[in-house]
């Protein structure tokens, strides 16, 4: 019995030795290739935009506080100034702000004085001279759908003037006595109807006396501080933060971009459409294959951007570049939670017009989407033959308004690496 | 009848169920052996395999028409009909491969497999026997890297070194079940019905070395060819005692497995596991052709046998359905049907016990010594065209032990295959297997109480 039992134990000793032995296998390459092994190795393939144009739509660029309460988080600057650029041409912009009026305003002995209080933050143009800014009257309340192209505002003559340097980060403008006089009332009023605050002042507007220079100023850390004496020999201060804002924006000369470029500016709403045929080469000749890296190169003309900028002058960064690609017709199913399915399983996030939001980088040489997002979104075009986008967008909009322009290089650059391109690597498996 | 188990059916009951333990995890878990495999095995439907019984293997891998009671050959059914115990064997196997490509390049591999799992009984003692039989048909585990490097322009990154594996994992198994069975004292056939099943796995994996997978994604494709069918195989063995000297037999046999259609389908997938995505699925069949085995078996006396076999098998026959629908799935079988061959060997081997039947000689005595010898026509080459030739040399040795009928045998194989000239490897493998063959009289009532 003990033998058998031995025997036993050793017959199923030796059967999970084989088990094990074989999970345990060592993997050793042969280090050979033999011709009739196929595919397997990776190759990057490049393929062209065919469609690459610039489009105009224009922005909104005034921002309304929905209650009292609240301030609106993005488009809280106003861009004051005019800027001749040698690349894009001269803009001139305009900047609307108004005031909430504090909820502990009480009656006021006197009026000592009102202060407007300026932080700046953007700043676009010639650093050397000094920028003259008119301060007037609003006459029209600030709408919230208000593009930087709107018509038929009107406002009020200069109340005062001020100068700014660029190096100036605070600016802290006393508006006129007279102006105190007939209007610090108004800044008091707690009466409701035709004779309340927000009927009787709308705010201020910033325009350009001169300088070569744009300068943005930050409404929310802007404000007026009236000074006053609620009681005899009792001084106090208040603060109005800005509550709405608008920037107008003009372009009043303009430039021609070097040949192989196409000019891009916020702002103005000067954007880029842009596709790729995936029916076409080089797609068409790849089957489903993995996807191993796929990268959309918009390059920038930064030769020509240099060779531009005048002394002294500076061009502010991009703030905020993304990429809308919208779904094609019959993929634009929704989830219970409003979001695009198809941006959803790209893990991308849903944007207006049925897009999905890939966000830019920003290099000296050009932007790039992110590999993680084309990546998925090639090696699934590739995979169900058919594309998933029906063009993709190329927005310059950071939610602030700006005026900052950006130079691409075009599909006709005479430098094959300047071409907007989209480059992906695969591994063809035949 | 009254069925008598052993005195010690506890034993015997851990055994069953190890077996059948065994027998329920093995196809998964050899399915997933690893790349250690010949280049070859990448070809048709991987490498066939070809375990018979550990005598078998000693003896050049044939011994179709060599009857005995040690055994349950699972090549030729009509040799169960001698069953007088009720029998286990199992057997694995260690094998090296020194592989060189033309260009001298060289890799050693080598791992275990699981080589069979095999029950028989008798139902009438020498005259009906039962076998079933779990073994793999085919295997396919090879693993080839090429490296390289790839211009993906990605800012400072123009170049990147990747490495590519080809890798092939599984292959079928073969579950046969049958009846041999003694019409004459010269005459034995036999009966099976075949289950041939399982599946074969190509898988290119490609990653990037020295870049993270942030810049560039590793890559897995895969195309899984899942086939199963039926077939059968019928087996004779004719004994001619008393032919050139008093106390031998002329043993001549042969097996004929038919031809089978085997259907499944090739699925392929990118990426892996739960991020697997099915990219192409084309349904299929792929026709196995019939194999003939024959051989002859000489007893001399109770000392020696001699054996001579042969096999044939019409490779070049071979078509698969697969692909037509879904080009992306790639050839099936990989390099086309130009990288199938007609099958054949030959083999011969000698087999020497010196104390013969006599249990009371000394152990060594009574170990039996083999030798054997083979040269086959590979069913696929990597060049078409191209013969593919496998020479080997077997041994082994066949130990004796304290329980009739049980036996411990040790085998030891060498051989090359393929050859260093364009478009081939050359393999020289090596190595070993150990079987466990239990015997005991069972289901039968004992003479003696």
């Amino acid at each position: 019995m003990t033998y058998r039992c031995f025997l036993a134990a050793l017959f199923s000793g030796a059967l999970l030795l084989s088990l094990s032995a074989c999970d345990d296998s060592s993997t050793v390459g042969l280090g050979v290739g033999p011709d009739s092994l196929e595919g397997g190795q990776p190759v990057t393939v490049t393929a062209s935009p065919d469609t690459f144009d610039t489009f105009t739509e224009v922005d909104v660029t005034s921002q309304v506080a929905s209650s009292t309460d609240s301030i609106p988080s993005n488009g809280h600057r106003i861009l004051v100034g005019a800027v001749d650029d040698p690349l894009v041409g001269t803009v001139v912009t305009r900047g609307h702000i108004d005031f909430r009026q504090p909820d502990d305003v009480g009656n006021f002995e006197s009026i000592d004085g009102v202060n407007l209080v300026l932080q700046t933050e953007y700043r676009y143009g010639d650093t050397s001279s000094v920028q003259t800014i008119d301060v007037r009257e609003a006459d029209t309340e600030i709408q919230s759908d208000w593009t930087a192209d709107e018509t038929g505002i009107t406002f009020g003559d200069v109340i005062t003037s001020f100068d700014i340097a660029a190096s100036d980060t605070t600016v802290t403008v006393s508006l006129p006595s007279s102006w105190v006089a007939a209007n610090g009332p108004t800044l008091f009023s707690t009466s409701t109807g035709s004779d309340s605050y927000d009927d009787l002042f709308e705010g201020l507007v910033l325009t350009t006396q001169s300088g070569n220079r744009v300068t943005g100023f930050d409404r929310e850390s802007s404000f007026l501080q009236v000074a006053y004496q609620p009681a005899a020999n009792v001084q106090d201060t208040l603060e109005y933060d800005g509550a709405k804002s608008f920037t107008h924006i003009e372009r009043t000369t303009t430039a021609s971009p070097p040949s192989g470029t196409e000019l891009l500016q916020d702002g103005l709403g000067t954007n880029l459409v842009t596709n790729f045929d995936f029916n076409d080469s080089p797609f068409d000749e790849l089957g489903v294959v993995p996807v191993n890296r796929a990268e959309l190169v918009l390059p920038i003309d930064s030769t020509a951007l240099e060779q531009s900028t005048p002394a002294n002058f500076v061009r502010p960064s991009l703030e905020g570049i993304f990429l809308r690609a919208r779904a094609v017709d019959s993929l634009r199913a929704e989830t219970s939670t409003g979001e695009l399915s198809l941006c959803r399983s790209l893990g991308l996030q849903t944007t207006v017009e049925s897009s999905c939001l890939i966000d830019l980088s920003l290099t000296s040489t050009g932007l790039g989407a992110p590999n993680s997002a084309m990546r998925r979104i090639v090696e699934r075009t590739l995979l169900e033959e058919a594309p998933l986008f029906d063009r993709y967008v190329l927005e310059l909009n950071a939610g602030e308004p700006t005026i900052t322009p950006l130079l691409l290089s075009t599909p006709d650059a005479t430098n094959e690496n300047n071409r907007p391109r989209l480059q992906v690597t695969v591994v063809p498996q035949n | 009848m009254r069925l008598s188990l052993p005195s010690d059916s506890v034993c015997w009951t851990r055994l069953v169920c190890t077996v059948l333990l065994a027998v329920l995890t093995a196809a998964p878990a050899a399915a997933q052996s690893s790349g250690d495999g010949s280049f070859y095995s990448r070809y048709g439907i991987g490498m066939l395999e070809t375990f018979s019984s550990p005598q078998s293997e000693a003896l050049g891998q044939g011994a179709f028409a060599l009857r005995t009671t040690n055994y349950n050959p699972s090549a030729n059914p009509a040799l169960w009909a001698d069953q007088v115990f009720t029998r286990a064997t199992g057997s694995i196997r260690v094998n090296v491969i020194n592989a060189q490509s033309p260009s001298g390049e060289s890799a050693v591999l080598g791992a275990g497999s699981l080589e069979a799992l095999q029950i028989s009984f008798p139902i009438y003692t020498s005259r009906l026997g039962v076998g079933l039989v779990l073994q793999p048909y085919s295997t396919s585990n090879y693993e080839v890297f090429r490296q390289g490097t790839v211009d993906i322009g990605v800012g400072d990154v123009t170049e990147a070194s990747y490495e590519t594996a080809y890798e092939g994992r599984g292959g079928l198994y073969l579950f046969r079940s049958g009846l041999g069975g003694r019409i004459t004292n010269n005459v034995r056939v036999g009966a099976t019905v075949d289950v041939i099943f399982g599946s074969v796995k190509n898988t290119i994996r490609t990653r990037f070395p020295n870049i993270t997978a942030a810049t560039l994604s590793p890559s897995v494709s895969t195309v899984q060819t899942r086939v199963s069918g039926v077939t059968s195989t019928l087996g004779s063995q004719f004994s001619f005692f008393d032919v050139l000297q008093e106390n031998d037999i002329l043993g001549i046999g042969a097996s004929v497995t038919l031809p089978a259609n085997l259907t499944g389908d090739r699925v392929r997938t990118l990426d892996e596991s739960l991020d697997a995505d099915t990219v192409a699925v084309s349904k299929g069949d792929l026709s196995i052709p019939y194999e003939i085995k024959a051989g002859v078996a000489y007893h001399m006396g109770e000392r020696w046998k001699f054996v001579a076999d042969g096999v044939y098998a019409p490779w070049s026959t071979f078509d698969a359905t697969f692909g037509s629908d879904a080009p992306s799935l790639g050839r099936f079988p990989i390099g086309g049907e130009g990288t199938m061959n007609d099958r054949w060997r030959v083999s011969t081997g000698s087999e020497f016990i010196p104390a013969g039947d006599d249990r009371f000689q000394s152990y060594f005595a009574r170990t039996g010594y083999r030798l054997g010898t083979y040269v086959e026509q590979q069913y696929t080459t990597s060049d078409p065209g191209t013969n593919v030739y496998v020479m080997g040399a077997t041994g082994g040795l066949s130990l004796p032990t304290a329980v009739p009928g049980t036996r411990v045998d040790l085998t030891f194989h060498v051989g090359t295959r393929g050859a260093t000239q364009s478009n081939l490897i050359r393999d020289v493998f090596y190595g070993g297997s150990l079987a466990i063959s239990i015997g005991e009289r069972w289901f039968q009532k004992p003479k003696l109480r």
